[in-house]
């Protein structure tokens, strides 16, 4: 699954977030992650100047599928999120749309 | 002669400058807003988006739209903090939680605003500091986004410990205009 929502703001409503992109571990690597991916842009096309995402910064294989679709990073966020007494850092892209 | 409300608050600037702190600390409060205050709260909101439209992303006419109730209940379910100089609300600056499990230690900044003929006073700085003591406690982290040009505001931040993480492009739009913002955090922990 993949989802995309839109930001709150009224100033904010050309920016799409990409959430929830999941792929079960036993189906990945065939190639379901990019055709969810680019099922979120396709549709985010003609409704956000721009896609944004959150992901945690060590998930190398997402990062490079992100990579790979023209996101790039624009921040670093560290502590992003929290669980139990850790923390995950999350990187910050972007794809901007024609 | 009546003197305008404007002179009389730099006259307070005058004295703050010159020697006369008490005098002026005295006149200057920052505090917590109460649920009651809805009408203050909702009056500094409206002024804040009117006179700096490209600092927030939403916009007067929406704002002005909501009914005091959203305010109030604004004011009930967070910590918003006001600005007073004589008794008059003049500036604010709000706090909410994140959502999500993962996401309840961290704490953003929102709708910081001074009123412009009182820039100066250092009201910006209590303000910005009554929200990071209540943040202590409640939260770990404090994030807030800031539009790139607003250098008096980004300094103020970098001087009370932020550090900028990202920088997002096009964050904003009005019309045919887009805003870059920085992204910053305060580590609290």
């Amino acid at each position: 699954m993949a989802g995309l929502s839109h930001e709150p703001g009224t100033r904010e409503a050309h920016k799409g977030m990409l959430w929830g992109l999941y792929v079960r571990p036993g189906n990945r690597r065939t190639g379901f992650g990019r055709a969810l991916l680019r099922a979120a842009l396709g549709h985010a096309r003609g409704h956000f100047e721009q896609v944004l995402l959150h992901v945690v910064s060590d998930n190398e294989p997402a990062r490079r599928l992100y990579e790979r679709e023209g996101f790039e990073a624009y921040g670093l966020e560290r502590r992003a999120l929290k669980h139990g007494g850790g923390y995950q850092d999350g990187l910050l892209m972007v794809r901007f749309l024609e | 002669m009546a003197i305008p409300d404007a002179s009389r608050m730099m006259a307070a600037a005058i004295m703050l400058f010159s020697g006369k702190p008490e005098t002026t600390a005295s006149r200057i409060a920052v505090r917590r807003l109460l649920p009651a205050e809805g009408e203050a709260f909702r009056a500094i909101r409206l002024e804040a988006l009117a006179t700096c439209p490209d600092a927030y992303a939403t916009t007067l006419a929406k704002q002005a739209a909501d009914p005091l109730a959203h305010f109030t209940e604004t004011l009930r379910d967070s910590p918003v903090f006001g600005a007073f100089l004589e008794d008059g609300i003049v500036g604010m600056a709000g706090l909410y939680r994140e959502a999500g499990e993962r996401k309840r230690h961290k704490g953003v900044l929102w709708g910081m605003y001074v009123r412009p003929a009182v820039q100066g006073l250092g009201l910006g700085r209590a303000l910005l500091r009554a929200v990071l003591d209540h943040a202590r406690g409640e939260v770990d982290q404090v994030l807030l986004q800031v539009v790139n040009d607003n250098r008096r505001a980004i300094r103020l931040y970098e001087s009370e410990g932020f550090v900028s993480y990202g920088l997002e492009r096009r964050a904003m739009k009005e019309g045919a205009r887009y805003l870059d913002e920085y992204l910053m955090v305060r580590y609290l922990t």
